[in-house]
């Protein structure tokens, strides 16, 4: 669950990033986040992982108050989120299955547990034969699978994907889109950062539209609909 | 951490280790010349024999003085017989009426304590004269305080020089592996869980940095005093018995490499490592 409330973020003093914005996501949704270039869509992801802290409001995560969080229990919180890049932040001296269990490593998790559920998780983004190779060995969408999959294998509460799709080509944006359908359906709330516009309008779904640091949309729109407002997205 | 890493660590290590292998050596020097440094004290005629114990007694009590020896006359004698063959006869009528007198050849602790030294000496009731090289112990002591001072500025220089050339070969090291450490970050590692490798690999690298340069201290300290010790008898034209041996201190040298190559390599990797903790 997210539950922002008059949340300003200012990386200078005196110009807020984000500008009183109010948002509730419940769990099991799934939200596209749409905007601009310096809307704040990046701030807003950034709040949502306690990168940045806001300096206004009340910002609920996962039943954290990231606002009075101690940063030593910054980690537990971030364990109860998977988070996916544009530019997949694969490591790339490890393997599919390296980059995926350390995940689990990190948490010290059991060795059996691991290896389990890191098979789990890459049979369910079809990546089974690739285990034992390298990111530079992948293509841009094997590899957003891969990152997919490392952020699912701790089993999250909350999945943000900051412009999953903004490094592959359009066939595939459907593909990884489809997969983080999938993943909501199994009940995980999914927060999506996106621009691709039609991705939105082909899939559907709860749309907040944000710009120079406000939410000036904020509704649910059909999948290959026409009744889309345009002008919301 | 890589080889430049390596390199980098060892040859700061190298710079010290060989700055401080000069300074202890320079030290030996000094001393060697210092402990040639003797205070004659003559006696009076009118000392005889029995007082010769007492008088010892009150000089050893004299703070600063480190050994003291009897050295009679007839002794002086032979010597100087000994040292001047070409005059033996003219010493040898001189047997009988010794006109040398008694003396203490006496050493001190601290040089530059002479002059104070030399006057109490001359205060006993006994002292008929007192020599003593002050002006060349003055000397050699504003030489050991240049030699302090210029290997302090060099060392505190050398250590510097070498923390930040390690530092930034640490910082080089863990910036390749920042998008490692941002990932860790993200999936909920803590700092602790992220420091320990590099702590571990930080320590490992200054601990072969360590053994590398006391390697190369060894073989080049040994190499270069066979080379000066055989060639030439350099340490009789100087006047000193010998340099600082390797034996004496490899022990010393090698813990000291060891702990300060894996405390800079772990620490370095630890601070460099801070920098990109911060997500």
């Amino acid at each position: 669950m997210v539950d922002l409330k008059n949340v300003c973020v200012a990386y200078n003093k005196g110009h807020n990033v984000i500008n009183g914005i109010d948002i509730h996501i419940d769990d099991g949704d799934f939200t596209f986040i749409v905007g601009a270039s310096g809307a704040g869509k990046s701030t807003l992801i950034k709040l949502l992982l306690k990168e940045v802290d806001a300096c206004d409001g009340t910002v609920m995560v996962n039943g954290f108050n990231l606002r009075t969080l101690k940063k030593n229990r910054v980690p537990k919180f971030r364990r109860t989120i998977g988070v996916v890049f544009q530019d997949f932040r694969l490591i790339p001296s490890m393997t599919v299955y390296d980059n995926i269990a350390f995940v689990l490593r990190v948490i010290n998790a059991p060795r059996s547990y691991i290896k389990k559920r890191v098979s789990y998780v890459i049979g369910l983004v079809g990546l089974q034969n690739k285990m034992k190779s390298y990111p530079n060995e992948l293509s841009g969408g094997e590899q957003q699978r891969v990152a997919l999959a490392r952020a699912l294998v701790n089993d999250p509460k909350l999945l943000i994907a900051d412009e999953p799709t903004g490094n592959v080509d359009p066939e595939l944006s459907q593909e990884i889109v489809g997969l983080l359908k999938a993943i909501n359906a199994c009940g995980t709330t999914v927060v999506m950062v996106t621009h691709e516009h039609e991705l939105v309008k082909h899939f559907g779904g709860r749309l907040i539209n944000i710009n120079q640091g406000t939410v000036i949309y904020d509704d649910i729109i059909d999948g290959e609909a026409e009744s889309v407002n345009d002008e919301s997205i | 951490m890589g080889i430049a890493t390596f390199c980098v660590l060892m040859v700061s290590l190298l710079l010290v280790g060989i700055s401080s292998l000069f300074v202890m050596n320079i030290e030996i020097l000094l001393e060697s010349i210092e402990n040639k440094n003797e205070i004659v004290l003559f006696l009076k005629d009118s000392v005889t024999d029995e007082k010769i114990t007492d008088a010892e007694k009150q000089i050893r009590n004299i703070p600063n003085i480190s050994t003291v020896k009897y050295y009679p006359k007839e002794k002086a004698l032979e010597d100087y017989i000994a040292q001047m063959k070409e005059y033996e006869e003219v010493f040898d009528s001189l047997k009988d009426d010794n006109p040398l007198p008694d003396a203490f050849n006496i050493s001190i602790s601290d040089t530059s304590d002479m002059i104070d030294t030399v006057k109490r000496l001359e205060a006993l009731d006994f002292t008929e004269k007192v020599k003593a090289p002050t002006e060349f112990a003055q000397i050699l002591t504003r030489l050991r305080r240049v030699v302090f001072i210029t290997s302090l500025a060099l060392l505190t220089a050398l250590t510097i020089v070498s923390l930040i050339m390690i530092s930034n070969s640490t910082r080089a090291s863990v910036y390749a592996r920042r998008r490692e450490i941002n990932i860790m970050k993200y999936v909920g590692a803590t700092n602790s869980f992220i420091r320990i490798p590099f702590f571990f690999e930080g320590l490992f690298t200054g601990f072969v940095s360590g053994i590398g340069a006391y390697a190369v201290t060894y073989y080049g300290y040994t190499a270069l005093m066979d080379i000066i010790s055989n060639n030439i008898s350099f340490w009789e034209i100087i006047g000193v018995s010998e340099p600082l041996p390797f034996s004496q201190i490899q022990y010393m040298m090698l813990a000291t490499y060891l702990c300060i190559g894996a405390f800079i390599g772990a620490i370095g990797s630890v601070i460099s490592t801070t920098k990109h903790l911060q997500v």
